[in-house]
């Protein structure tokens, strides 16, 4: 009895043609989703970075304003923790990596780091202004960088702090001179960048 | 490094074209003063900060410093913008000559990047009127 052989009926050129394409554009997704990862865990470590340096060299008397960054895509305010007493140490909550991925399979290619507080471009010495300690809190959370005398009467610079030899101190600033134009554009954003994308990778290349 | 060489390279320059101006313009560098004592009509305030001195590459360590340039323009307040915005202009004209300088085998060589601004600032109860420019920028010293 002669055996029947199963014959593997052959795909025809344009079936062929279909699953290839069905492969390519398989591997391109998952190329795509694999590359959204990197670049989601590099956004959210140098988004965590950069706010804790920012909080951490800018000025902190009560722990208002450091606790006052956030970060969002371009367009949105930010959720921010707004805790006071002090410093405040963000972590990966505070730029869920969830959300990343989500907003850049949306088209999002733009991210912002901003302070919500209502002082932010006085603190950032961007605008001048009149200062006094809070009466509830008269000293600061953070070790000053500079102790003073008296400030000018006239709306001034967060710095902007006189010293007279045998007067008693009264005021004090605890962040230094322009430090947050110094932080962006003296090396300290870009470093934390680097540092923030590296450590990103290794996360991603576990 | 030679940190001083490296403000001298970003003042002098600034220093000389303020004080070309006819009448000068006052300009207050860091330490000079924090405030002017009896504020002028219109003076200039230039703060230099420094953020890394040296930078790990893929050639090793360079001894390239990094900083800040902030300049603010303080003009008579309720004269319009043009005052002000003149004064930023001279700034601005200082840095692209700086930029412009060819590196000399001996000298501190000073490039200035991107300037964000002029901003500028004018409330109600401030006795001028504020324009605002900086940059970052980065220096070598042979």
């Amino acid at each position: 009895m002669a055996s029947k052989r199963r014959r593997a009926k052959r795909s025809t050129p344009k079936q062929q043609t279909k699953l290839l394409s069905s492969i390519a554009r398989r591997e391109a997704e998952e190329f795509e989703a694999q590359i959204r990862d990197e670049l989601a865990g590099g956004i959210q470590n140098f988004a965590v970075k950069a706010m804790n340096s920012l909080a951490e060299k800018g000025p902190a008397w009560t722990g208002e304003f450091s606790a006052s960054w956030g970060f969002a895509p371009a367009g949105r305010t930010p959720d921010t923790p707004g805790t006071t007493g002090q410093i405040y140490k963000y972590t990966k909550n505070d730029a869920p990596i969830r959300d990343i991925k989500r907003f850049l399979k949306d088209g999002v290619s733009k991210f912002n780091i901003v302070n919500t507080s209502s002082h932010a471009a006085i603190a950032t010495d961007q605008e001048e202004s009149y200062f006094a300690p809070p009466k509830e809190q008269p000293d600061p959370i953070k070790i000053p960088v500079e102790f003073g005398t008296e400030r000018p009467g006239d709306p001034h610079l967060r710095y902007q702090i006189r010293y007279r030899e045998g007067d008693e101190i009264t005021s004090q600033i605890t962040a230094e001179k322009d430090w947050f134009t110094t932080y962006l554009k003296a090396g300290g954003l870009q470093k934390d960048l680097t540092t923030g994308f590296t450590f990103g990778r290794e996360v991603a290349g576990r | 490094m030679n940190y001083q060489s490296i403000r001298a390279a970003i003042e002098a320059p600034l220093l000389t074209a303020y004080n070309s101006q006819v009448p000068a313009v006052p300009v207050y560098f860091d330490n000079i003063t924090t405030v002017p004592p009896d504020p002028p009509k219109e003076y200039v305030r230039i703060n230099i900060t420094f953020g890394l001195t040296t930078e790990s590459t893929l050639e090793g360590s360079l001894d390239y410093a990094r900083g800040a340039l902030i300049v603010r323009c303080f003009s008579p307040k309720g004269a319009g913008p043009a005052r002000c915005q003149q004064m930023v202009q001279l700034a601005k004209q200082v840095i692209d000559t700086l930029n412009a300088t060819r590196k000399a085998s001996n000298s501190t060589y000073v490039r200035i990047g991107q300037i964000s601004g002029p901003s500028f600032q004018s409330s109600e109860d401030f006795p001028h009127f504020i324009g605002r420019i900086d940059a970052g920028w980065q220096a070598s010293v042979k």
